[in-house]
């Protein structure tokens, strides 16, 4: 199908590009594409025109402050970007494990060369495969528009499928991750676990772990999980059983698998997320596998004896 | 040729390199240069000046009355030329499309729809723009106002169910057709006598037609010289006739040309109502039309294949003798019938005896209308339905004893002395050694690592096939020029076999002349003989055969002349790598073609060198092979990976091996496709919910392993090539393969394709 006829501006700037948003009518954001134009050549989307960030130079870029533990990485950073980053400093990946860890396995290496870590998380797609990091790595999103800079939260910015805070005539400028922090003895590890969908390439189920280990016990776990709800979601029942397990005792994997087990209960029945190929009913029964996989990833890269 | 049985005197690989000439080597493709390189013309790339666009109103239901088509909107759009319905079309062409063999009475697919839509995506109304976005912006404009009915999509439920919809008036329980094959008596008997029976209910899935190129027409009319159609086929002159009958003209007033196609695998054998509108609105409007089929469209309508539900029985023995099989089918026709495929479903169980000697068969169809879209050829075209019941059975079998599979087939497979061999169904096969084959396979599979280290369950599996290939008459066509250039052309339609290629070797060698000299050419019924096309693996047993007698009677003529002209008798000349000569002296084809142009010819013998020969087989030709594969199942996710596939044909003598392989590695990756990822599916409205690319499984290259294959060559005693088919062998052997494997992992008897991991997931947790 052909998308109906759109113009086509180019900014230049954030501001430029913001001023295009609100004169031009019916005008949307357009970085890489991988959102916007398949719905356009769909019919689900009809845009009067795009702005087109994606050569705003001030939008793009990988900022690591390991002082502060946080990583500020522009709209428009390409995944391949993003991943070239973590190629050129180690730390990066260190930091922010299940974030890298998703981008390597999203899409396929064409849409990792176009599509931008703002434009996914501003698409909203519940099976995307940076939602669930970015909770994991409490990310805050910045937005900026005519009255000025927000910064939100990323489960706050995740409204619902497909529905996120920007408004028409914002623009998402940048997400900030935070790497775990824990005393100079603890080791901060993560792992993203997906189960692909063999045709859309999107995560039937995803799930971003972040532990924080010391002595051996559980101090700090985040879970989050892709694909199976509305919007990326936290697994704080798992979460709760999780912390504090010793994971050198003897029980521990039990304790871990018992944890998992509750994951399907985060999810809430109104809002679970299916498709002909994998319904809703079999992404919860495999969820646990999926966070148990991620728990076990993560560990494995630690030298904790278990 | 005689009559015993052959053996495969060599390996495959031994064979192949041991032929004389160009048979048997591989070639690298003609074809390929243009292909990758993005110079092909398809279809969509004519145009001519003044090309206008047609575009398509489809149905928004599975079945529903048409109130109303108001089209006064998109007449007034910008850019649109005309916009027409049924009630513009019908006065001036019969408009129907063909569909022999059922009951007259019941209606036949309308270009566009009459009074009422039968499935989603059926072709109401038709816009003619400027061009193609035009005409999507009329097509957007035009309103229908439908009154919905309820929908059936099950076949079965179709034909068992009182209360559901009745399609057509004619076709009572929405049967079109039903028929019988093989003897009841005798295998109620075989049943009654024997000492077990396994009994399974399956689906054959339904699936899309995804071939990269969607259908396309690109249609000429002048008052004079009637029409040119422009369009992408796998059968021209089969076109031409189809398209004369939808039309209502003479199949002389018709030219057809195919230039390359994209793919086809059976859809495109089938006659679409985007040709025949082009070609109406061409000549309404007196201006070139194209029609070109979006992805959607193609979904919606391109033509499905398969949708059958089967319950079937095995009778056997506790020594594990196969006695009997029984199966009762309902196959899906689709909302309207469409051509052979509406009784495609009564021939499938042709072959249900695959390798097997079984005593006694029986099998039933009905053929159905649902509310889906209609079903033609596709990927094997019952062939492997068949195979899939049979080799699901004999699984089931060797469950039930507690013998291996592979050692109850063994004991089953039809004798190498046995042949020609006639099976209980009716078919007879000319030959096969099926042991060698099998053989080879497992003794490949036998090395395969199948160590659990990692977790996962694995399983492995055989599955057996045969696949009748070389149906009907082909045309070919041999044509020397004068400077001794050979020129090529048959009736079949290469659209992505290679037969530029293969052609060329045949010819190339029953010549003795370079490969370079020799051209062919398929695709215009302006300057090809009538043939038939390409289609059921036919296209080197039939098309290949005619072009080879052809080219040997232009030699016998060529042979004549150097006689006449060297001053000998003719069984003096000696012909070796293209001259001639007798007696110290000699002559090269080159000059002998331009003789045979020339004045001064002697009274017996006629200028010209060419030949054109109708070919067909005296008895059908059966390729037959085993495939090995072998799955890791996660058993907490239910995620299948092919870990290793291995398939071994023989379809007798292989001209060019690597083509051969390609049609192997294509077959597989769809059949593969269809066990494990292809799933159609309809809501209970008859919406088609799996309408795109991305949530309809077609297989990725990296979702599959890689394709090891193995051949042997049991010559075939059908033709003087000694050749079979072999482009559908993958989709008949992989399904039954993989789920067989599967099956043998999760320890379950059977799982429905396609198996997703959500299937497989509650396998495993039953």
């Amino acid at each position: 199908m052909f998308p109906p006829p759109f113009d086509y501006h180019r900014a230049s700037s954030v501001t430029e590009a913001l001023s295009l948003l609100e004169s031009v009518p019916e005008a949307t954001v357009l970085a890489g594409g991988h959102a916007l134009l398949p719905d356009l050549k769909a019919g689900k989307a009809d845009v009067g025109a795009v702005v087109d960030v994606s050569r705003v130079s001030t939008l793009s870029g990988v900022d690591i402050d390991a002082s502060t533990g946080t990583v500020t990485v522009g709209a428009t950073t390409t995944y391949k970007d993003l991943l070239e980053a973590a190629k050129t400093t180690p730390e990066l990946e260190a930091m922010l494990p299940s974030v890298i860890a998703a981008t390597r396995v999203l899409g396929d290496r064409q849409i990792r060369s176009r599509g931008t870590v703002g434009g996914n998380l501003a698409a909203g797609h519940p099976d995307s495969d940076l939602p669930a990091p970015a909770l994991v790595a409490n990310a805050t999103v910045e937005i900026r528009g005519a009255e000025g800079t927000r910064t939100l939260p990323v489960e706050t910015f995740l409204e619902g499928p497909f529905e996120t805070a920007v408004g028409d005539d914002e623009l998402v400028t940048e997400v900030r991750f935070e790497a775990g922090r824990g005393p100079d003895s603890s080791t901060v590890t993560g792992a993203y676990q997906k189960s692909t969908h063999p045709t859309s390439g999107y995560a039937m189920v995803g799930v971003a772990s972040r532990l924080t280990i010391d002595d051996g016990v559980v101090e700090e776990i985040r879970l989050a999980a892709n694909g199976v709800a509305e919007t990326a979601t936290r697994l704080p029942s798992v979460e709760e059983q999780v912390l504090g397990i010793d994971l050198e005792s003897e029980t521990a994997k039990e304790e871990i698998t018992a944890a998992t087990d509750l994951a399907a209960d985060d999810i809430p029945e109104g809002a679970q997320r299916g498709d002909g190929h994998a319904p809703a009913s079999y992404r919860t029964a495999v969820l646990g596998t999926f966070v148990e996989r991620a728990i076990d990833e993560a560990l494995d890269a630690t030298e904790v004896d278990r | 040729m005689s009559d015993a049985a052959p053996t495969p005197d060599q390996t495959g690989d031994e064979r192949d390199a041991s032929s004389a000439g160009y048979t048997g080597t591989p070639e690298k493709r003609r074809e390929d240069a243009v292909l990758l390189t993005g110079r092909a013309t398809y279809t969509d790339d004519h145009n001519p000046p003044g090309t206008v666009h047609l575009a398509f109103v489809r149905s928004q239901h599975g079945h529903a009355t048409l109130e109303e088509i108001d089209t006064s909107d998109a007449e007034s759009t910008d850019g649109v030329l005309g916009v027409y319905t049924w009630a513009d079309i019908e006065s001036s062409i019969p408009g129907r499309l063909p569909l022999p063999g059922l009951d007259e009475a019941i209606p036949a697919h309308p270009v566009l729809a009459t009074d009422r839509v039968h499935y989603h995506g059926q072709p109401i109304a038709a816009v003619v723009a400027e061009d193609r976005y035009l005409a999507r912006d009329g097509v957007a404009a035009v309103d229908v106002t439908y009154d919905p009915l309820e929908a059936v999509i099950d076949p079965e439920v179709a034909a068992t169910d009182p209360d559901a919809p009745q399609l057509f008036e004619a076709a009572l329980n929405n049967v079109a057709a039903s028929g019988e094959m093989g003897d009841a008596e005798a295998t109620a008997a075989a049943f009654e006598a024997a000492d077990r029976q396994v009994d399974l209910e399956l689906t054959n899935n339904r699936l899309i037609s995804s071939a990269i190129e969607p259908r396309a027409a690109l249609a000429e009319y002048d008052p004079d010289d009637g029409f040119t159609i422009t369009l992408t086929s796998q059968s021209p002159h089969g076109h031409r006739r189809k398209l004369a009958h939808t039309l209502g003209v003479g199949e002389g007033e018709i030219r057809v040309i195919v230039p390359h196609v994209g793919g086809g695998f059976g859809h495109k054998g089938h006659h679409h109502p985007g040709e025949a509108m082009a070609a109406w609105a061409a000549r309404e409007l007196g201006v070139p039309v194209k029609w070109t089929a979006t992805r959607s469209g193609n979904y919606l309508e391109g033509a499905h294949g398969r949708d059958h539900r089967t319950t079937a029985s095995l009778a056997f023995d506790d020594d594990g003798t196969i006695r009997g099989l029984r199966a009762e089918t309902y196959g899906n026709v689709g909302g309207y019938g469409l051509g052979s495929g509406a009784r495609m479903p009564l021939w499938y169980g042709r072959l249900l005896s695959s390798q097997y000697t079984i005593d006694a068969i029986h099998c039933a169809v009905s053929a159905v209308f649902t509310n889906t879209a209609p079903i033609h050829s596709y990927r094997g075209a019952g062939r492997p339905e068949a195979i899939y019941v049979t080799e699901r059975l004999v699984d089931l079998a060797a469950a039930d004893l507690g013998m291996d599979p592979v050692t109850l087939r063994r004991r089953n497979l039809i004798d190498p002395e046995a042949f020609p061999y006639e099976t209980p169904t009716g078919a007879t096969y000319d030959s096969g050694e099926y042991e060698p084959a099998m053989d080879r396979a497992l003794e490949a599979l036998s090395g395969w690592d199948a160590d659990s280290a990692d977790g996962r369950l694995r399983g492995q599996a055989i599955a057996n096939y045969v696949e009748s290939t070389g149906g009907g008459f082909e045309s070919g066509l041999v044509r020397v020029l004068p400077d001794g250039d050979v020129a090529v052309y048959a009736g079949t339609h290469s659209h992505g076999q290679g037969h530029e290629t293969t052609y060329a070797q045949l010819v190339a060698d029953a010549l003795s002349l370079p490969l370079e000299r020799i051209r062919v050419a398929e695709g215009d019924t302006a300057a090809i003989p009538t043939g038939t096309g390409t289609f059921g693996s036919r296209s080197t047993i039939v098309g290949g055969n005619a072009i080879v007698e052809s080219a040997q009677s232009v030699l016998a003529k060529a042979r004549r002349l150097a006689a006449t002209h060297l001053e000998v008798a003719l069984e003096d000349v000696r012909y070796e790598d293209g001259t001639f000569s007798a007696g110290g002296e000699s002559v090269p084809f080159a000059e002998i073609a331009s003789m045979a142009y020339s004045r001064g010819l002697p009274e017996d013998l006629e200028p010209g060198l060419e030949a054109t020969t109708f070919y067909e087989l005296e008895a059908t030709a059966y390729t037959f092979g085993t495939h090995a594969c072998q799955v890791a199942v996660d058993p907490d996710t239910g995620h299948v990976e092919v870990e290793r596939y291995l398939a071994v044909d023989d379809c007798g003598v292989r001209v060019n091996p690597t083509i051969v392989d390609g049609q192997v590695h294509g077959g597989v990756a769809q059949g593969i496709g269809q066990a494990r990822t292809e799933q159609v599916l309809y809501d209970e409205d008859g919406q088609l919910v799996s309408a795109t690319m991305d949530q309809y499984g077609v297989p990725r290259a990296a979702d599959l392993p890689d394709i090891e294959t193995d051949a042997t060559v049991t010559p075939s005693p059908t033709n003087d090539l000694g050749v079979k088919g072999i482009g559908e062998a993958g989709t008949i052997a992989a399904p039954p393969a993989l789920v067989s494997a599967v099956c043998d992992a999760l320890e379950v008897d059977h799982i429905d394709m396609p198996l997703t991991e959500a299937r497989v997931w509650e396998a495993l947790t039953e």
